[in-house]
């Protein structure tokens, strides 16, 4: 158990537009070692977004606030200056975006598109060196290396995503942020990416954040699990504690599963959560999810936000608490 | 054994081809199925393969360029546009994408209520006004939001505008067009749940095209596969997830990813290369390139569709 | 349920809304209210002023520099020109005149091009092409040469300059309009009417015109000013306006033999012209600026 790579402590993260302030992220705690796969699940305003944005200080400028601290290799990122962030970014941390076909720039062929991050982090290195190292990139990916020469519009949308992952490990980054990657691809490609970027994690032993709404992927992927909601992780653990059936959960994270058709399970009816996710400008008191809660207790209306019970397998709600006392 | 229901829906070898600058597109060749009165037909498929050409084609908005369409037991391929205009009051479709389905410069009410002045179903505006509260009853849309704009609701509600537009006119049939791809999973199940509750309250008929199994499963009651414009399988639901036969299928269900800890890290088959260009097809079977059981065969001889056991049709050489 | 409330950013319609985001802008605000004069000196330039004192001659009178009293004991704001004809008479009958031709030429303008362009969108193939084929020829020509070009065969006068200018403006907005046009009929809500079994015409008045709004407004705007401008300059050159109705482009050139000693019978037409301009101009920007976002599309 060496030093860990990644600790976020305490991060919150507010956005103000006309007037209104987005409490996108409250109070998040999260860490990761090095060659491990984070998964980071939630439905859309959860948050998610924004932290990854926020390990590499690509937030707006002048609409956001942010509170906490981003621990990358000991050094807190935010306090870092411009320089020393862009030199991480591509280099150390990367990340990839949901959707391939506006990802890449479409006037720039694809080889020069990965060239650029290289020579970007690499002032010295050769023309040759670089080109080499394109090649191999391409190779690891699955790529043809004669296709470097290629405009992003010749190659369809799970080869435009591998590119996408080619760019983001040329410098053999520490930390790989992967934003929704395959949300845009059918689900054979999607299964394909899947099982390249499994391999090449392996390989490089390269750290993954992995950002998505689907369970599956992040059952054949991660080996620990946050679940986001309402800007908060609301239950975090390894993969078998929190896929785990028969423990405890939060009420959340039973809605999701429940939510979930199911191909491996007969039901014939799904049992959806209740009520809509809550826009980040209009957070309910108390619990944040009490409002669409099927266990929702008077005090979880009010007051405090639930306190984190468990050290691993850490579950923030009322509901356990009462238990432990 | 239940009497032999009517079908609602009759196609009959349907093409449908496009004329692009590198020869004719494919996009849907040789389609031939019926659904039952009252059922729901499953179409899957990835990208490409035709199904929401397919949905357009038999609903008119495309013409096709072969095959009949037979509803309700007439043949309304060549239908003129003064029958197509009654018809449409039978078949409707909601679509896909909520965010660009909905004119963003009318109030929710003004949307479920166009089908009704289209169509001078009611005399008077408060008659139309009642049923359209109705309307927005029956799909669960609170009245509070007659007056608001698309833009200011979610997709999930969204959505619901679109179910209670195409309910308007009563119709019997409904394609749905990727109705939940573009929700959040809990939003998903909301919808899924709401289309599954009108399908027996109203009697309706569906054909639901989506490119996920897993949603596909829990609405229809039978399943068909296409690929680039042709079909593959077609079975019940249960059979499709019990007993895949064509390779196609058994890729597609296992490329889906399990959410159980216990898959972790299972090699799953994964299927080799991309989708093959749907224009001016070569000979033999469309997935031959990227099937892992292809014989040489495979390329030349063009499998047939047929029935390999009780109600299960596969279109492969394997079986042949 | 949860009572979830929308969020509170729009409950209004555009149009409010896009109200409501000028107002607050410094420079609309400022625009909003040069353009709203310009407009109020031509609706009722009568009664703020007889037109005769417009154009009545007096060679007692001329030359006289702004703010000078004449001889008949009668202050004259911004002075008289060489004729004799009080320059602020001028200066608001002229606003009249700079606002039929370039708001009326404009109007027309836009009107014919949001159907050709709705036509080319909703019918396609043929219809288009014809449509943008004839557009294309009469860009071919510039705005100016077809204005000389009718000027010189149906004389001067302010119908013969409303033909001119119309025409000339056409292919821009056809094209622009076109353009944004052919976005709105591909998309889901226009198929959605099409599969109740609405007709053409219903599609293109109910859901496309109300969703061209936007570009519309912005470039009929911008077409406000340059057919003013272009007026102008074609009384600057003498063709269009018949004298001597006041224009403030004639009023320029009336002015040029001044320049020496009089210059304000310059300036004060120059000024106004710019100002004119100027607001119209900023405003168009503006209603960009608030119609953009939702142009994009706010989820």
């Amino acid at each position: 158990m060496g030093e860990k790579l990644l600790e976020i402590k305490d991060l919150s993260v507010r956005y103000t537009t006309d007037g209104i302030i987005s409490r996108a992220v409250n109070h998040v705690n999260l860490d990761l070692e090095r060659g491990q796969v984070l998964g980071l699940v939630g439905e859309t305003g959860a948050g998610k977004t924004t932290t990854a944005l926020t390990i590499l200080r690509l937030l707006p400028r002048y609409t956001s606030e942010v509170d906490g601290e981003v621990f990358f290799e000991g050094k807190d990122i935010l306090k870092l200056s411009e320089k020393e962030v862009r030199d991480i970014r591509g280099q150390k941390i990367s990340m990839i975006f949901q959707d391939p076909m506006t990802s890449l720039n479409p006037v720039y062929t694809v080889g020069e598109q990965i060239a650029d991050v290289i020579r970007f982090h690499n002032e010295g290195m050769s023309k040759e060196d670089v080109q080499t190292r394109v090649d191999e990139m391409l190779k690891l990916v699955g790529i043809p290396p004669q296709r470097k020469t290629e405009y992003p519009h010749q190659f369809s949308g799970g080869m435009k995503q591998r590119v996408m992952i080619a760019i983001a490990l040329a410098c053999n980054p520490e930390l790989l942020i992967a934003d929704e990657p395959t949300t845009a691809l059918d689900v054979t490609i999607q299964a394909q990416v899947i099982k390249m970027m499994r391999n090449l994690q392996k390989e490089l032993n390269t750290s993954v954040i992995m950002i998505t709404h689907d369970l599956g992927i992040v059952a054949n992927f991660c080996d620990k699990v946050a679940i986001m909601y309402g800007g908060e992780i609301v239950e975090s653990g390894t993969l078998e504690e929190v896929f785990d059936r028969s423990a405890n959960h939060h009420p959340y994270t039973l809605g999701l599963f429940g939510s979930l058709p199911n191909i491996t399970e007969r039901t014939s009816r799904l049992t959806p959560i209740t009520g809509l996710t809550p826009h980040p400008s209009e957070l309910p008191e108390g619990c944040k999810f009490h409002p669409r809660c099927p266990q929702c207790m008077e005090i979880c209306k009010t007051g405090d936000n639930p306190p984190k019970i468990g050290t691993d397998h850490v579950i923030q709600c009322h509901l356990y608490a009462e238990k432990e006392a | 054994m239940a009497e032999e229901k009517k079908n609602l829906l009759e196609v009959d070898h349907l093409k449908k081809y496009f004329d692009t600058p590198r020869g004719k597109l494919h996009a849907v060749d040789d389609v031939t199925f019926g659904i039952e009165e009252g059922k729901t037909l499953g179409v899957v498929g990835e990208s490409g393969c035709g199904k929401s050409t397919l949905g357009r084609t038999i609903l008119r908005l495309l013409s096709s360029t072969d095959g009949k369409i037979i509803f309700n037991g007439e043949d309304i391929t060549n239908a003129d546009s003064k029958r197509m205009l009654a018809l449409r009051r039978e078949m409707q479709i909601i679509f896909q994408d909520p965010f660009s389905s909905l004119d963003p410069k009318m109030t929710v009410s003004q949307i479920i209520e166009e089908p009704l002045k289209i169509h001078k179903l009611y005399k008077t505006k408060a008659e139309r006004e009642a049923r359209v509260k109705e309307l927005m009853q029956i799909v669960g849309l609170d009245e509070r939001y007659v007056m608001t704009y698309p833009h200011e609701l979610d997709g999930g509600r969204r959505q619901r505008i679109g179910v209670a537009r195409a309910l308007a006119l009563n119709p019997k049939f409904i394609i749905c067009d990727e109705p939940v791809s573009a929700l959040d999973v809990s939003i998903q199940a909301q919808i899924l749940n709401l289309m599954m509750d009108l399908k027996d309250s109203m009697g309706l008929t569906y054909i639901f095209i989506t490119h996920d199994l897993s949603v596909v499963k829990h609405i229809s009651d039978d399943i068909l596969v296409l690929y680039l414009g042709k079909m593959v399988e077609m079975t019940d639901s249960d059979t499709l997830f019990e007993n895949p036969l064509h390779p196609y299928t058994k890729a597609l269900l296992s490329a889906i990813p399990v959410p159980d800890a216990s898959y972790k890290g299972k090699e799953a088959e994964v299927m080799k290369g991309e989708v093959t260009s749907p224009i001016e097809p070569p000979p033999g079977c469309r997935f031959a390139a990227r099937c892992p059981k292809a014989t040489e065969r495979c390329f030349k001889d063009t499998p047939e569709f047929k029935e390999v056991e009780p109600n299960h049709f596969v279109a492969c050489l394997l079986y042949e | 349920m949860s009572k979830t409330k929308a969020p509170r950013l729009k409950k209004n319609s555009q149009a409010a809304e896009v109200w409501q985001s000028l107002i607050h802008r410094p420079a609309a605000l400022i625009a909003l209210i040069g353009c709203g004069i310009i407009l109020f000196l031509a609706l009722f330039a009568d009664l703020l002023v007889p037109y005769d004192v417009a154009i009545r001659q007096s060679g007692k009178i001329k030359l006289l520099a702004p703010m000078t009293t004449d001889i008949y004991g009668k202050l004259h704001l911004l002075g008289t020109d060489n004729l004799g004809r009080d320059l602020l008479a001028r200066v608001i009958h002229g606003a009249r005149t700079a606002m039929e031709i370039g708001l009326i030429s404009s109007l027309i303008s836009l009107v014919i091009s949001t159907i050709l362009a709705c036509m080319c969108a909703m019918l396609g193939g043929w219809v288009d092409n014809v449509i943008m084929r004839i557009v294309d020829v009469i860009s071919c020509v510039p705005g100016m040469v077809v204005a000389l070009a009718i000027c010189a065969a149906l004389g001067n006068g302010i119908p013969q300059l409303l033909v001119a200018l119309t025409i000339s403006s056409l292919p821009l907005h056809v094209k622009m309009v076109r353009s944004v046009a052919l976005t709105v009929a591909k998309k889901d809500f226009v198929e959605s009417a099409v599969a109740l079994g609405a007709k053409p015409w219903y599609i293109m008045v109910r859901h496309l015109v109300p969703n061209l709004a936007s570009v519309i407004l912005i470039n009929g705007t911008a077409q406000v000013s340059i057919n003013i401008m272009q007026g102008a300059t074609l009384g600057f050159i003498g063709l269009g306006v018949k004298a001597p109705t006041p224009e403030w482009g004639t009023m320029l050139a009336d002015g040029l033999s001044y320049t020496m000693k009089d210059q304000y019978m310059v300036y004060i037409p120059g000024i106004v012209l710019c100002l004119a301009a100027l607001s119209i101009n900023t405003l168009g920007d503006c209603l960009r600026d608030a119609l953009d976002p939702q142009l994009k599309g706010k989820a």
